[in-house]
């Protein structure tokens, strides 16, 4: 069998399984395993072997497990929800303000969270309902979330940029610090869309939270120390991505404490729920190495 | 996370940098992978395409979900088997890992082909499960 046919025979077989429904690392294990086979026979099995404990052990992917954690922590201990009040204070009276304030939200929730899932369920339970009861149109306020929530990956702590650079073989703090311009521009990008797509804007309001804008600013300054323990510390060069996550880590549950939500029991769930997400990928990522 | 906070301070802190620290924080990651597999398996929480399976009807769905099923429990088990024969075969070598603070080998592959066996089991026994 050539090449060319085997390869086509191959992404066709990983295709139909993971279109059949079955776990995403299943397939990826399954054609490793009859590619090793097919190609190499039983004495590849040490190839096989080997290409996954060397994954299972690379610094790289502690990186991934740890940003799960540092979102985790952010996300559970509700010290988002600070954040979310001081963005809606801090955008003004506009016309349809809250697609504005889920953009700003998105980009701010981007730094702290790699995961575009966790922003989008994020801003799914939380601005959505309330654009519902405000009249704005479901499907440009779903779009506009979605669309945002797409941010996460762009902006760092990205988990995708640390997986593909590992899969890849390139510099994670390159990819990392390379995510910021783009993900900006990306930001305003949707922001102009929304404003000159047309269609029916929400007359303007007023935000919910009465504070002063110091005192808004006052309140969002603690993240800054997560973004500076994650970025700061890789672009002085002072920690490496795996690291700079774990310091992320430390600066999460630092900013948890200063809004007094840091508990066990909300450790304790953010690491159990943590564990298993950073599971879930890293099987997949470690089950498709030896595929790639 | 501790381990690694710590070779920063002792890296910048002390000048000190530890040779032990990024090891054992790999060595945890494996192990964390490995003993959570089983549990992210029983508890049905790994990522699937599943627009194929939710366009059938449900009768047939069941039948499509025990089939993926084991699919799943074969891959699992067999790699399980091929890791525990590598794992023997470190054991019996002397194998160590290849790090300024070498450990048994198959310490690690060990538990990676337990992890695998352990998951699919549960796949094994989600072939029986009446609902998609």
């Amino acid at each position: 069998m050539t090449w060319a046919a085997f390869l086509i025979l191959a992404i066709g077989l990983l295709l139909a399984i993971l279109f059949s429904g079955a776990k995403v690392f299943v397939g990826f294990l399954l054609l490793n395993i009859v590619g090793v086979l097919v190609l190499i026979g039983p004495r590849g099995f040490g190839l096989f072997s080997s290409s996954i404990f060397e994954t299972a052990t690379s610094p790289t992917l502690v990186t991934v497990a740890l940003f799960v954690l540092m979102g985790e922590i952010l996300f559970r201990s509700g010290t988002v929800d600070v954040l979310f009040t001081s963005v809606d204070r801090l955008v003004g009276r506009l016309k349809g303000r809250l697609y504005v304030v889920s953009i700003a939200l998105s980009t701010v929730f981007g730094a702290l969270s790699g995961s575009a899932v966790a922003v989008a369920a994020m801003l799914g339970r939380s601005v959505l309902p309330l654009m519902q009861r405000r009249n704005y149109d479901t499907r440009a306020s779903a779009a506009t979330i979605l669309a945002s929530a797409s941010l996460a990956p762009i902006i760092p702590p990205s988990l995708l940029a640390i997986i593909v650079g590992s899969l890849a073989d390139v510099s994670i703090a390159g990819l990392l610090v390379a995510g910021i311009v783009p993900g900006l521009i990306f930001a305003g990008l949707t922001l102009a869309f929304i404003y000159l797509r047309g269609g029916k804007m929400p007359p303007p309001e007023a935000a919910a939270s009465d504070k002063t804008v110091l005192r808004t600013i006052l309140d969002m300054l603690p993240f800054l120390l997560v973004i500076f323990s994650v970025l700061g510390l890789i672009l002085l060069g002072i920690a490496t991505p795996s690291e700079s996550a774990a310091t992320g880590v430390v600066g999460a549950l630092i900013v948890a404490a200063l809004f007094r939500r840091l508990s066990w029991s909300m450790l304790r769930d953010a690491i159990a729920s943590a564990v298993t997400i950073a599971a879930v990928i890293l099987v997949i990522v470690l089950s498709a190495k030896l595929f790639s | 996370m501790l381990l690694y906070v710590f070779e920063v301070v002792m890296r910048y802190g002390f000048g000190a940098p530890t040779t032990w620290s990024g090891e054992a924080v790999q060595y945890a990651l494996a192990v964390l992978i490995f003993c959570a597999l089983p549990d992210s398996t029983r508890r049905n929480a790994h990522v699937a395409i599943d627009i194929v399976p939710e366009a059938l009807p449900p009768a047939l769905s069941i039948w499509f979900a025990r089939f993926t099923a084991l699919i799943a429990a074969v891959a699992c088990g067999v790699a399980g088997w091929i890791i525990a024969g590598e794992a023997l075969r470190q054991l019996d070598r002397g194998l160590m890992t290849n790090a300024a603070n070498p450990i048994p080998r198959w310490w690690i592959t060990a538990v990676i082909a337990l992890g695998f066996a352990s998951a699919a089991l549960h796949f094994l026994r989600q072939t029986a499960h009446r609902r998609p």
